[in-house]
């Protein structure tokens, strides 16, 4: 529950994208930490002791531009594809979280029981000088229990 | 993907009414409390009246008059009685536990 009474979820929905995303980032840079295993099973192929690492898609930080065609010394950056996945990735999952607002917007039925607030209630009753009447009181127990067994 | 989880609202909801209905269940044993204690009052105000010692005869016969009197005054107590017994009712009702 928020500061002012009303159903909020634990974490925020954008919270939970970005950390899908870094997960999918770290998957990638974690790929590029992987040795070669060549080097390891057949150390005498390899001149240099230099650790070798696997050729794995990195994610540019921005979509790699499309070069000319008709220039054939450039060449089309091999990693747009993972720029493009990461891209199409992003936009699913913050179009996933979208109906959780809508599925918010449910629990507006309840507006009535978020805003009560039983201390003031019981002062408001609690009138000596004008007692309410048992009769009325046991009324209202029973529709708050009745209440309470629904929620 | 995600997993929503409504007990602790529900919970909160219920436990304000529940709050408010335990209230007024202790409103209602209060207001019995205090009904019984004026009748006992009442009673008890009747029975010094008549177990004091007359000191001549004029005061025996005002106590005697008195006494005549008591049936009426109990009948008009009755309503509250009644009253208190309804109130007490609803309370064995919710058991309210009476200290």
């Amino acid at each position: 529950m928020s500061d002012d009474n009303k159903p909020e979820y634990s974490h925020e929905a954008a919270e939970v994208c970005f950390s899908i995303l870094k997960t999918f980032e770290k998957g990638l840079s974690s790929l590029s930490d992987i040795t070669q295993l060549e080097q390891k099973l057949l150390p005498g192929l390899f001149k240099s002791s230099t650790k070798m690492f696997l050729k794995v898609p990195v994610k540019p930080e921005e979509m790699p531009q499309t070069p000319d065609l008709a220039n054939k010394k450039v060449l089309p950056d091999e990693n747009a594809w993972v720029y493009e996945e990461f891209i199409r990735l992003r936009s699913k999952i913050f179009e996933s979280v979208d109906p959780l607002a809508d599925y918010l917007k449910t629990y507006d039925q309840f507006a009535n029981d978020y805003a009560l607030d039983p201390d003031a209630e019981i002062l408001l009753m609690d009138d000596e000088e004008n007692p309410p009447e048992p009769d009325a009181l046991r009324r209202d127990v029973l529709m708050r229990r009745e209440r309470a067994k629904k929620l | 993907m995600f997993q929503i989880d409504c007990k602790s609202i529900r919970t909160t909801l219920a436990d304000k009414h529940l709050k408010i209905a335990k209230a007024e269940v202790e409103l209602i044993a209060k207001q019995a409390k205090i009904i019984s204690n004026g009748i006992m009052a009442e009673f008890d105000t009747k029975d010094l009246k008549i177990i004091a010692v007359p000191n001549n005869i004029e005061e025996l016969s005002e106590i005697k008059s008195y006494m005549s009197q008591v049936p009426n005054e109990i009948e008009k107590l009755g309503v509250e009685i009644n009253k208190c017994t309804d109130i007490y009712d609803m309370l064995n009702e919710f058991q309210y536990a009476f200290e």
